[in-house]
């Protein structure tokens, strides 16, 4: 009995090894083809290994190393440890620390990964984490900061731009008082410096005006206040608010409206102002005597209107930064005046508190096309009233 | 220009890495940054350089899995430190998507090339690992990139590749795609051809030569 244990347990302890311990254990012959592979080599590679060679373990081509040298003559030739990256079932590689013991013919190969090391990692990796976290809290009250110093900027901005309006009213309304009562008392070049105070500012207005709606804006306070708008009339209302500026320029508007457009349901002032802002650009940018063409046109799910101008044209790089608030694209209009570029920002912004988008298409040397398209919900809207409406008067 | 990355600073950068001494590897980074590295020399002949030979003692069995990993989280880490530098840059004209495809874990090279795109002036939208095609094809579709640029480190992966160039490109037919990573170094570009308008990358020279295409600042 006493000279059978050892024998059972050895059983008992081959058997484990094959079947349930977490170690690999393969025999492979001298050449590194394996004859045999217990249940966990199986399992943890995803492979049958038996009748494979021992370098389908691993993931990349690394059976020999650059002077032709084998893992397996490796480890034969250097004392431990020997390490073999293998490839898993799970995705992420493991390396287990090998073992070899010669056999007939072949090795009894031990693979074991080692605990100590994966704790290791485990420590390091959960104190980067708690780097990264403080890091991102840090993050987070900066950008909370950055949040409360752009508020206050906007609040400057506005109140800066509220204050400067008053004055800069004063001004316009003198030199008109003057320009108009007492131009027969004045020199031609006096009256032409009067002309200059007056147009200047009527720019600085302008400029006053953008930032009082960009303060407005980036605030979030932009509302809209819809209604019933006929847009021909609008249209009409804008041609004749830049009617000084086409006829200095000698610029001809063509106007082709699409009947199935007229009719919508926005905010009509806010609108009205898209359509300044980008008509005024492209008479600004057109060639003397040149031609802009409204249109409008009924899509699919939703209007289209577009002024298209036969200006010098934008380049592609340029175009995406129009609509993004300061990006250094104010460009220089035929007059010789500078644009800070804030009406397109402010385009943009009312056309998306519509629940539209902002377009441009341009190619240098072939004009400009600008534009907007409102989702069909704007028409509709106008439309469902009418009808109700008509329903009402048949009552 | 010669670079601030001596023979003997690498050795002990290389050799703190592998030991996984994140204080020594920090201090060194530290004192080149006051050195006012630039970018690119840091992040090709210290970052980089000692992530392929981590690489290399990993492929050869020299290194465990766990100190490969180690050593990734370290210099990922050391990023953060350093990124500043690459956000200075002017008003980003030009915006581009990294991302690594599917089942593709290895980010760090991307985001060194995302880095890289930021210091020379574009808006770099850095997607990370394993980015699903669906979720590549909605940032396309939310931030109309001027360029895509994927990342292969694992040539096992490649089939994941194709499938989101097959993908892009029907959605897409003229987004022009940038392609690189270390999956390159066993093959692969063959199978690249047949798309139009996808540039393999291969190397940070190449992609600065690809960027002056742009106007680079």
């Amino acid at each position: 009995m006493a000279t059978d244990e050892p024998d059972h347990l050895a059983v008992a302890g081959w058997r484990f090894l094959c079947d349930t311990g977490n170690i690999v254990l393969l025999i492979i012959d001298r050449n590194g083809g394996v004859r045999f592979a217990n249940q966990y080599a199986k399992t943890l590679t995803g492979l049958g290994l038996e009748g494979d060679h021992i370098s389908r373990m691993l993931l990349v081509d690394s059976w020999t190393n650059p002077t032709g040298v084998t893992l397996l003559e490796q480890w034969l030739n250097h004392s431990s440890p020997h390490l073999m990256n293998v490839r898993t079932t799970g995705e992420l590689p493991r390396t287990l620390y090998v073992t070899l013991y010669p056999v007939d013919e072949g090795y009894l190969f031990f693979g074991q990964e080692d605990d100590a090391e994966q704790d290791r990692l485990s420590r390091e990796l959960l104190m980067l984490n708690h780097e990264l976290t403080s890091l991102s809290r840090e993050l987070n009250q900066k950008n909370a900061e950055l949040a409360q110093l752009n508020a206050l900027k906007n609040q400057f901005l506005g109140m800066a731009a509220h204050d400067l309006r008053n004055p800069v009213g004063v001004i316009l309304n003198y030199t008109e008082f003057l320009t108009e009562d007492l131009s027969d008392h004045l020199s031609s070049q006096q009256v032409h410096f009067l002309e200059t105070i007056h147009s200047s500012a009527l720019r600085m207005s302008q400029v006053i005006n953008n930032f009082l709606d960009v303060s407005i804006i980036e605030s979030g306070h932009l509302s809209l206040t819809r209604e019933n708008v006929e847009i021909a009339d609008l249209v009409r209302n804008v041609e004749s608010l830049l009617g000084i500026a086409t006829i200095r320029r000698q610029v001809r508007i063509e106007t082709l409206l699409d009947p199935t457009t007229l009719k919508l349901k926005v905010d009509g002032p806010k609108i009205e102002q898209v359509f300044t802002n980008i008509l005024s650009n492209a008479i600004e940018h057109s060639p003397d005597g040149g031609c802009v063409t409204i249109r409008s046109e009924h899509l699919h799910d939703g209007v289209r209107f577009q002024v298209e101008d036969q200006g010098e044209g934008i380049p592609p790089d340029q175009q995406k930064r129009l609509f993004q608030s300061f990006s250094g694209t104010g460009s220089k209009k035929k007059s010789g005046e500078r644009s800070i570029g804030l009406g397109l920002v402010i385009s943009r912004k009312i056309v998306e508190a519509h629940g539209g988008r902002m377009f441009v298409e341009s190619e240098p040397g072939k004009g400009s096309v600008f534009g907007f398209i409102l989702p069909d919900s704007c028409l509709a809207e106008y439309k469902s009233k009418q009808v109700m409406g008509a329903s009402g008067d048949r009552g | 220009m010669q670079s601030l990355v001596t023979d003997p600073i690498y050795e002990n950068y290389l050799a703190a890495l592998i030991a996984g001494d994140r204080a020594v590897c920090t201090a060194i980074v530290q004192e080149l940054n006051n050195a006012d590295i630039i970018l690119k020399d840091l992040y090709l002949n210290l970052f980089q350089r000692s992530l392929y030979q981590v690489g290399e003692l990993w492929e050869h069995h020299r290194i465990s899995v766990s100190v490969e990993h180690l050593a990734t989280a370290i210099t990922e880490r050391l990023l953060t430190t350093v990124e500043p530098q690459a956000f200075r840059g002017q008003f980003r004209e030009h915006s581009v998507i990294i991302a690594c495809v599917a089942d593709e874990y290895h980010q760090l090279g991307a985001r060194m090339v995302a880095d890289f795109f930021e210091f020379h002036g574009w808006r770099g939208y850095f997607l990370g690992a394993n980015t699903p095609v669906k979720d590549l094809l909605d940032l396309i579709d939310k931030r109309n990139p001027d360029l895509l640029a994927l990342s292969l480190s694992i040539y096992s992966n490649l089939p994941s590749l194709l499938k989101a160039l097959d993908a892009v490109r029907a959605e897409y037919p003229d987004l022009p795609i940038l392609v690189g990573g270390q999956a390159f170094r066993w093959g692969g570009t063959g199978s690249l051809k047949k798309y139009s308008d996808v540039t393999y990358i291969s190397s940070i020279d190449v992609l600065e030569q690809k960027l002056e295409e742009y106007g680079d600042r």
